[in-house]
């Protein structure tokens, strides 16, 4: 026995503004959230720019991810009341920031032999603190499950959470990431492997997917929630299903750490593994909504990939690239992404891809440019990919 | 949905005790670190591991241990082992084979660490621009790459030529639960997928020794005494663990120890307002639907010495006469989080299928009089791990 999965509710946060309608809104109409950093003196540092944030009494990465988690969980859990009594049974699937050193706090609390707010400090470098904080918090008794397969966690996730729930060992899931790790090391981290913009002085064009002047990523804070439940539950409870989780693919590159294989074979098979698990035709698919991370890499490697799987068909479906607004928000991409792509199907729009002006024309895709009114959309494929060859491709389709 | 139930056809540890005989307690170092790194601790125990020569025993020529740290070293190596217990390192099946792997991240640049905190302390004032600086002409790239998580699974992939599905979990001890769960359902799924299941970790770390420290986990100087009794804590521990876990009617003859792997229950306790007891609780009555012969039943539990042991101590003891073993696995191994359900496996599938008189150390039997016990006799074990995560997980293993 097989269920239907379907999304039932979702939240959203980037550092354009909190919840999903006021995101989808300034999306819409093409707002950049990327700016310079002032959370932290950035002399020396290559990269001065970012999408970030704010929580005052959050200090730290993990502090900040678990209220960016707490928020969007929040919001999602808030619009779907009837499925209170069926939380405690829920599956937290969670794709989160590892938390990691961070140098002024710590030595700020050795210099003030302040033991209890080191000790404190270091803890919060556990993941399982993270996930127990969660879980009360919203009341899942059921187990809970942290994915890391780098920038396409949050999009393992939300296919672990769909294979759960289609096999029948669960009936509800609240996936979540939630990303805040915007601090000097990492930043260092990504420039050192050349994978960050430069653009410093314009910080609001410095992501720019698929154009032949892309220099690299831009990153970004977010977090996204999606509720996801069984056709039962959905009739039990009288929802409304936004969206159903149609098929999910993955697959692995085994070439090189940090690059994929040139001919694209692995991103190429997830997204026809979840074509082939929606039984949809290629000629049926209506709009992609790209990993698009705006390094020459990932670009090429995506567009090569999506011609192969799309053949003839490649103009038929155009594609979007999120990141161009909001910067790259690594483990949580593949919900802040699935949220979207939800919403475009909402809604009937594909959200236009910012700074799209000067496209790389051995690309071969179909760019939206801006966002543009799309009422029969049914269909959206919402890619993931990562570092360690991970690939992963969620089919999202109107609900029925 | 029933349970899922696969095969476990090869394993591989490092260190392994069933090899050399040794526990954990042969292998305790001490670390002492100096007194500018941080102000607080300054002495920390642990189980260290020789390391192996992994590029002679395993016939891989593209092994550099320096690039991937001692975590990721130790975790090929174990994975190796398994692959080659399983009768499939080197052949084609591994093109097959998909990854299932739990760890902890950040094996962190120590001496850079202690450049940073040595400078912060001789000038009693955190440089921000210093600090940037220093990251930047120090951090190298090849070393933070052995920090990323999954990347343990892209060198697996890498190096064995694995090409099935790869998923990396985080979060302690629940991690290690998730994994392997993750990987008898592929297993048992409606597409069968064999998966080379497991986790590593390198317990002589700093970060890792004060994170234990920090949380009040780490023991003292008790650690022979038996872990049940025991109230200064877990003994961190370094080993590194994995399994080849395969559909269970695979199209091969299998390996001679080949087991069957079921899993039992997955819960947690504190969300729902429910005790650590209840949840166990909750397991007898679980074990009692599978109609077991507990004098033939070993229990192993991978409790620490912390303080969950006590409230598991009041749990079995009276419990613990009728059932054939009831053992600490901590004692054997140490703890090790990610790694403790794969090295608690480990030894289920030793005491089931390893007709030998002489055993590392089993005096952490709950109950004196097991110490004599007749292994012979058991045919099944159930492996029960919790931890930090407020959660229980517990697998049956049966001969096959």
């Amino acid at each position: 026995m097989t269920s239907r999965v379907h999304v039932v509710s979702y939240g959203l946060t980037t550092g354009l503004a909190h919840g999903a309608e006021g995101n989808w809104s300034r999306l819409r109409a093409g707002h950049s959230s990327v700016a310079p950093i002032s959370r932290f003196p950035v002399d020396h540092l290559p990269v001065r720019i970012a999408s970030t944030v704010e929580y005052p009494d959050a200090d730290c990465t993990s502090s900040r991810s678990l209220c960016l988690a707490r928020e969007v969980a929040n919001e999602a859990v808030k619009k779907v009341p009837a499925l209170a009594p069926f939380l405690p049974n829920a599956r937290l699937l969670l794709a989160t920031a590892k938390p990691q050193r961070e140098w002024p706090l710590a030595i700020d609390a050795m210099l003030r032999a302040d033991k209890a707010a080191y000790d404190k400090l270091i803890q919060g470098e556990s993941v399982s603190l993270f996930g127990r904080e969660l879980s009360r918090h919203l009341g899942t008794s059921g187990i809970w499950d942290n994915l890391d397969t780098a920038c396409a966690s949050a999009a393992t996730a939300i296919q672990l959470a769909w294979e759960l729930i289609r096999d029948e060992v669960i009936e509800v899931a609240v996936v979540i990431g939630a990303e805040a790790s915007v601090f000097e090391e990492q930043i260092v981290r990504f420039a050192l492997l050349s994978a960050l913009s430069k653009r410093n002085d314009e910080p609001d064009k410095a992501s720019r997917p698929f154009n032949s002047d892309r220099d690299g990523f831009v990153m970004g804070e977010a977090g996204a929630c999606l509720v996801l439940c069984s056709e039962r539950i959905v009739d039990k409870c009288g929802l409304h299903p936004l969206a159903e989780i149609a098929g999910c693919g993955d697959a692995t590159d085994n070439y090189h750490m940090t690059r994929s294989s040139p001919d694209a074979r692995a991103p190429a098979a997830a997204m026809r593994k979840a074509l082939a698990a929606a039984s949809l035709p290629i000629h049926e698919l209506q709009h992609i909504n790209a990993h698009g991370t705006s390094t020459p890499e990932n670009d090429k490697i995506e567009s090569l990939a999506i011609r192969s799987v799309l053949g003839e068909f490649v103009h038929s479906a155009p594609v979007t690239a999120n990141k161009s607004l909001i910067g790259h928000s690594l483990s949580a991409c593949g919900a802040v992404e699935g949220v979207l792509s939800v919403m475009s199907l909402v809604k009937k729009e594909m959200l236009g891809t910012l700074n799209y002006d000067n496209p790389d024309e051995t690309l071969g895709l179909n760019i939206v440019g801006k966002t543009i009114a799309s009422p029969g959309l049914t269909s959206v494929l919402c890619n993931s990919f990562g570092f360690g060859g991970q690939n992963v491709s969620v089919l999202y389709r109107s609900a029925s | 949905m029933s349970s899922p139930r696969a095969v476990i056809t090869g394993l591989g540890q490092w260190p392994d005790p069933y090899v050399d005989g040794t526990n954990v307690q042969h292998r305790i170092r001490t670390r002492r670190e100096a007194e500018t790194h941080a102000s607080f601790e300054s002495e920390f125990l642990y189980g260290a591991a020789d390391l192996p020569d992994v590029a002679k025993e395993l016939g891989l020529s593209r092994v550099d241990r320096r690039s991937l740290g001692t975590q990721f070293y130790l975790g090929v190596y174990a994975a190796g082992l398994a692959l080659k217990s399983a009768d499939v390192l080197g052949s084609e099946r591994t093109g097959s084979i998909g990854l299932s792997v739990a760890l902890k991240g950040c094996e962190r640049d120590q001496k850079l660490d202690t450049e940073i905190t040595r400078r912060a302390a001789s000038a009693r004032a955190y440089d921000a621009a210093q600090t940037n600086r220093m990251l930047m002409e120090n951090l190298r790239p090849s070393l933070f790459l052995s920090q990323i998580t999954n990347l343990l699974a892209a060198n697996l992939a890498v190096l064995f030529s694995t090409l099935g599905t790869s998923r990396t979990f985080v979060g302690e001890e629940q991690a290690g639960c998730s994994a392997l769960e993750n990987a008898i359902r592929r297993a048992a799924g409606s597409t069968p997928e064999s998966t080379l299941a497991g986790a590593a970790l390198n317990a002589d770390s700093y970060g890792l020794l004060s994170w234990f420290a920090s949380l009040q986990l780490s023991g003292s100087s008790n650690e022979n005494t038996n872990v049940w009794l025991r109230t200064a804590g877990a003994c961190p521990s370094t080993i590194a663990s994995f399994l080849v876990i395969e559909p269970q009617s695979p199209l091969r003859a299998l390996p001679r120890q080949s087991t069957s792997i079921k899993l039992l229950l997955r819960s947690s306790w504190t969300a729902s307002g429910r005790s650590y007891s209840d949840t166990l609780q909750e397991l007898e009555n679980v074990l009692e639907i599978e109609s077991l012969d507990p004098r033939r039943t070993a229990i192993i539990s991978n409790t620490q010495g912390t303080p969950l042991t006590s409230t598991e101590r009041e749990f079995w003891g009276k419990r613990a006469q009728h059932y054939g073993l009831l053992i600490s696995n901590a004692g054997i191994v140490g703890s090790a989080l990610e790694v403790d359900v794969f090295s608690a496996v480990n030894t289920a599938v030793r005491l089931l299928h390893e007709d030998r008189t002489q055993w590392p150390d089993l005096t952490h039997a709950l109950h004196p009089t097991q110490n004599d016990v007749d292994i012979c006799d058991l045919n099944a074990a159930v492996v029960v791990c919790s931890g930090l995560f407020d959660g229980l997980s517990a697998f049956l293993l049966e001969r096959i």
